[in-house]
């Protein structure tokens, strides 16, 4: 077993375990967190196989700096996002009584 | 590098998928978030081991670092601590299962894919390609090189991404304008350890953003130790980081500097970003500068937008 077989076997898996859990989970912070495991997944098997080859390949390396930016985008709008649906629907069926109930339902 | 693996590998490799395993199946939101930053510091120190240096800085900086504490604002802030799973332990079994049944597969997949082209008559990546073109693009840093000049463009929509991230963060503010608290009374120590730590961890991003040409570092990194220290500086209460002018410059920086590359690109050489030979080390230099700022002021921005809004009614009782 090489060091890329490893890596990808790890990738697969993270990949694998992560998005299931993201689509069966209903907790909105797991499933945030399970997006995240799922994308560094992702993100070990584009480097894992580049490097099969014996110069380092700095292409796949960049593309995975930028991935690791762009998931911590995704997750800064997506707790923000928790955030609104969880805290202020709270507070807006606490002040409005049980009218507005249904929005702070979390889904 | 196609090494056998070490002992080492297989123990990081291991505790990798176990601390996932905990971060996805923890059976409260704490429990998921403590695994994550377990997790993600495991996999940084995985990335170090098979030679993506770059990744693993980034990855401890920005994937765990910036996203560790949005989660643990987020868990701090909420007030309900839900349990994660509600369907109970059979339910999370056989998530369980079909999820190491469907990365199996993947695993295996990919595994099998990877030997297929893997004949050792000639090369299958880009790395001979961008080690040819290198000397060309001002820095002698291939990973840096690729980012910043011949892949400039996924850098830049990368910076548009961002910039919509914090348009939308901003956009749900409670009240527009208000300026996000910082911790009550921060106390002597609070206050003399910030005043102590911020000048250090400057100093860190500067040298980050510099060393980024020659080695491992760059925008990227520095720009997570500047959103770090910005975070600190105004949670401190040492420095206030509100929404005005000043801060909506800084989170366009590196969008504006870049869109300025491209028309020069287009200008001088009759080519969209194009970038090489002479000016092109002081330009990246500059281009990282604005970069750094703008991820730095992005990210922190983001985390106080996340941390904002909520009554910390918890915090209280």
């Amino acid at each position: 077993m090489t060091v890329v077989d490893l890596t990808l076997w790890v990738a697969g898996l993270l990949a694998g375990l992560g998005v299931v859990r993201m689509l069966t989970v209903q907790d909105l912070i797991a499933r945030l967190v399970a997006l995240n495991v799922t994308g560094a997944g992702t993100l070990l098997a584009l480097v894992g196989l580049s490097v099969r080859t014996g110069v380092v390949d700095a292409v796949p390396q960049a593309l995975a700096l930028t991935g690791i930016v762009i998931t911590l985008a995704f997750t800064g709008v997506g707790v923000v996002l928790v955030r609104v649906i969880e805290v202020d629907a709270e507070e807006v069926s606490g002040n409005a009584g049980a009218g507005s109930d249904d929005a702070g339902r979390p889904r | 590098m196609g090494a056998a693996v070490g002992a080492e590998h297989v123990a990081v490799a291991t505790a990798v998928v176990l601390s996932a395993g905990v971060a996805l199946y923890g059976a409260r939101r704490f429990v998921t978030v403590v695994g994550f930053l377990v997790f993600g510091a495991l996999l940084s120190l995985y990335w170090g081991l098979i030679g993506a240096p770059d990744v693993a800085l980034a990855e401890a900086a920005i994937g765990t670092g910036v996203t560790g504490a949005l989660f643990v604002a987020a868990i701090t802030l909420l007030v309900r601590d839900p349990a994660v799973a509600p369907g109970g332990i059979p339910s999370a079994l056989l998530s369980l299962g079909a999820g190491a049944v469907l990365g199996a597969v993947i695993g295996r997949g990919l595994t099998r894919a990877a030997t297929v082209p893997a004949v050792d008559s000639h090369d299958p990546g880009l790395g001979a390609a961008v080690e040819e073109v290198l000397p060309e693009t001002g820095v002698s840093h291939p990973v840096t090189g690729v980012l910043l000049n011949l892949r400039s463009f996924d850098t830049l929509m990368e910076m548009v991404v961002l910039l919509a991230a914090v348009a939308v963060a901003l956009a749900f503010l409670p009240v527009v304008g208000a300026p996000w608290d910082p911790i009550p009374s921060p106390g002597p120590i609070l206050d003399r350890s910030v005043r102590v730590v911020a000048p250090f961890l400057l100093l860190l991003a500067g040298w980050l953003l510099v060393a980024g040409s020659t080695r491992p570092g760059g925008a990227f990194q520095s720009g997570a130790v500047l959103a770090a220290t910005l975070i600190l500086v105004h949670l401190g209460g040492v420095w206030t980081l509100r929404v005005r002018p000043m801060l909506l410059l800084a989170l366009s920086a590196g969008v504006a500097a870049f869109v300025l590359v491209a028309v020069a690109g287009v200008v001088g050489a009759g080519s969209w970003l194009h970038l090489r030979g002479a000016p092109a080390g002081p330009v990246i230099l500059a281009l990282e500068i604005a970069l750094t700022i703008t991820i730095g002021a992005s990210l922190a921005t983001l985390y106080l937008a996340a941390n904002s809004g909520g009554r910390p009614s918890r915090s209280e009782t």
